[in-house]
């Protein structure tokens, strides 16, 4: 869990390291005694790139200057806006360092104050670099590690060489399987806590390589699975529900229209606004919606040593790396119109990786869009199921009963399980399948209304950690509840004795808040 | 009314503090202060425009109807704080609760992330406190409001050594 503290770093607190460029090899000193002063341990604070200030200085510089002329309404003062800019930019730069050490990675602001905010390795869900269009042309990325606790629990270092971020981001991702796995692998096996990767940061330049590559680079047991059409991409996204509404409304209101016209009831008015309505349907669903397209351009799947590493973006390029037990769960989704032709998209769901938490953060998809057998052996390889079988028999359906409460939907609902996995299954308009490892599941509830109870029905709800997926199935026959409950309970017990005997479960102690 | 779908589960349930329902009783009157405050002003006001009959009348229909809603106030808290049940199986913590809305929860001891014992001052005063089991999941609803407190920290003690003994699944 990260945390928020005056915790005084202990590398001479006051004073860091205060290298002005962030990427000349610094002399490489251990704050305790027992870390090997190797390459591969910085335990200084670093500053990021000078470039950072720049950033930084533009960006208030505008705010400040749109304060001035919409604030005071004064043009003249914008010339003190932008110092103003220019010095807060270069003193938020001036006040931030990072740490990493064998056990944590760490931010430091000094400005106005001190935060601290810590990362334990056993506590990283998984890392990110990405590349807005502005630091690409000087070969820098910004680099995230996520962190369970919630949407803003990771930490977040901008602008740093792209060889550098590649090269943290291997660092931390070793570290943190190395000491998750110290915690269960017996003490005797010798490599634990062992570090490989070299450092690339001896004798690098003032200048980072442009031409850097984002995927992850450390990674020399990668495997494509799999390059995502683009041009299915932006079909896929034309074709969402939001076309699907403009297109019925515009051909609903045809005959109406005609009808109306020729019995002489009508001067058009009506139809005209109707056909304003329907036709920005149209337009969002066909024109505005597939420009989101961009997002997950070049969409690339590779699978290696440190998880799964997803590569996607035009403008934005963003490259996840997350460990696969780090996985909670998926949610492969199929709007109406690409039911037709077969497509699905499918999401991860990992601790740490809130959607909606941040506007600029993106699902993780685990794949964009593909056919539906592709996207089921993908979510296999994310999700083992041995026995795909069980869910055809463990299955258990919405009751007609529940019609009162959704005419459509109930149709549709189904809860299966099998001994490692348990999905749900809901929607009509979108379909839905939601699948979670039964060594994932927090708790079971089941619940009965008043109105349930006199229709004789009941609903069952499996919780997972925090994220994208829900699982559950409402409204289903009340006398299926408890043996249902009990199974389900039963799968959860299984799963959790093998996760516990087998030679590689999360820590123990670390994972306590 | 149909059975209750929990009557079959063969657990040791265990019931919370009765104090708990003079706890509810508590805590809900101030529901009953916007009504009575509208009344109040209802009769001040219809005395100062000279409508004393109506007043009267106010009063008449209001009195009765407060006692009757003050009746089943206090039945009904009784009847919540009964509805509390929970069981410690092998590998799980078992609640049920709820007296319009049934709710059953089971929540395996592995997943706990922490243990919270906390009381207001209502609680303290009448001696009992509620225990919350948290998981990775903040939809895991698993609060046992109204455990005697010697209970509620013998209760913490088992489930913070049951979890670490069981811990996995995160």
């Amino acid at each position: 869990m990260p945390q928020e503290s005056n915790h005084v770093p202990s590398p001479e607190p006051s004073k860091p390291e205060r290298t002005q460029s962030a990427h000349a090899a610094a002399p490489l000193v251990s704050p305790h005694g027992e870390i090997p002063a190797n390459e591969s341990s910085i335990a200084i604070g670093k500053r990021t790139h000078h470039y950072t200030s720049i950033m930084y200085s533009w960006t208030y510089a505008v705010m400040f200057s749109i304060i001035a002329i919409v604030g005071f309404i004064t043009i003249p003062l914008i010339p003190f806006a932008f110092a103003g800019g220019w010095i807060l930019g270069h003193m938020l730069w001036k006040n931030f360092w990072y740490f990493i050490d064998e056990t944590e990675i760490r931010t430091e602001h000094r400005l106005f104050g001190q935060r601290s905010r810590r990362v334990p390795f056993d506590r990283v869900e998984g890392a990110d670099i990405r590349q807005p269009m502005s630091l690409r042309r000087k070969g820098l990325a910004e680099l995230r590690i996520e962190s369970a606790g919630g949407p803003n629990s990771g930490i977040k270092i901008a602008c740093i060489p792209m060889e550098e971020a590649q090269y943290l981001r291997a660092l931390v991702l070793e570290r943190s399987h190395a000491l998750r796995a110290k915690t269960n692998v017996p003490a005797d096996s010798g490599s634990e806590g062992h570090v490989s990767i070299q450092s690339p940061l001896q004798g690098l330049g003032n200048v980072a390589d442009i031409s850097a590559p984002i995927e992850n680079t450390y990674d020399d047991e990668r495997e494509l699975l799999g390059k995502a059409s683009n041009t299915e991409i932006v079909i896929g996204n034309a074709l969402s529900n939001w076309t699907l509404g403009g297109l019925i409304s515009v051909f609903a209101a045809l005959p109406i229209a005609i009808l109306l016209g020729v019995l002489g009831l009508s001067n058009g008015d009506g139809f005209s606004s109707w056909l304003t309505f329907a036709g920005s349907l149209l337009l969002f669903g066909a024109i505005v919606v597939p420009l989101y397209s961009i997002n997950y351009w070049n969409f690339e799947l590779t699978r290696g040593k440190q998880g799964l590493s997803i590569t996607y973006g035009l403008f934005n390029r963003v490259s996840n790396t997350i460990p696969l037990d780090r996985i909670q769960g998926v949610r492969l989704s199929q709007p109406l119109l690409w039911r037709i032709f077969g497509r699905c998209k499918v999401i991860l769901d990992v601790a740490g990786y809130e959607s909606g938490g941040e506007s600029e953060d993106l699902e993780i998809r685990l794949w964009p869009i593909g056919k539906l057998d592709f996207a089921y052996a993908l979510i296999n390889q994310v999700l083992v199921e041995p026995n795909p079988d069980q869910h055809e028999l463990n299955a258990t359906r919405g009751s007609v009963r529940g019609a009162l409460f959704a005419p459509i939907a109930w149709r549709f609902a189904w809860l299966t399980r099998s001994s490692n996995t348990v999905r749900s299954i809901a929607g009509w308009a979108t379909q839905t399948v939601q699948i979670a490892g039964q060594n994932k599941v927090q708790s079971v509830q089941v619940s009965q209304g008043p109105l349930q109870r006199v229709l004789g029905l009941a609903s069952i709800s499996v919780h997972v950690p925090d994220g994208p997926i829900s699982i559950s199935l409402n409204n289903f026959n009340a006398e299926e509840a408890m043996p249902l409950l009990l199974a389900e309970v039963n799968d959860i017990r299984a799963a959790s004795e093998s996760e516990r005997t087998s030679t590689n479960p999360p820590s123990v102690s670390g994972n306590r808040t | 009314m149909a059975r209750d779908i929990f009557a079959d589960l063969d657990f040791d349930w265990q019931s919370v503090s009765p104090k708990l329902a003079m706890g509810y009783r508590i805590t809900g009157l101030p529901r009953f202060l916007p009504p009575v405050i509208i009344v109040v002003a209802a009769n001040v006001i219809l005395n100062m425009v000279d409508l004393p009959e109506l007043a009267s009348l106010v009063k008449l229909l209001a009195i009765p109807s407060f006692i009757v809603a003050l009746i089943f106030h206090w039945i009904f808290a009784g009847l919540r704080s009964a509805s509390w049940g929970y069981a410690e199986a092998d590998q799980e913590l078992v609640i049920k609760s709820g007296l319009l809305v049934r709710k059953l929860v089971v929540i395996p001891y592995g997943r706990m992330q922490f243990v919270d014992v906390t009381a207001g001052p209502i609680a303290t005063s009448l001696g009992y406190a509620s225990v919350t089991l948290k998981t990775a999941s903040t939809e895991t609803a698993a609060t046992i409001p109204g455990v005697p407190v010697a209970e509620a920290h013998r209760l913490r003690d088992r489930l913070t050594d049951l979890g670490d003994s069981h811990a996995s699944g995160i």
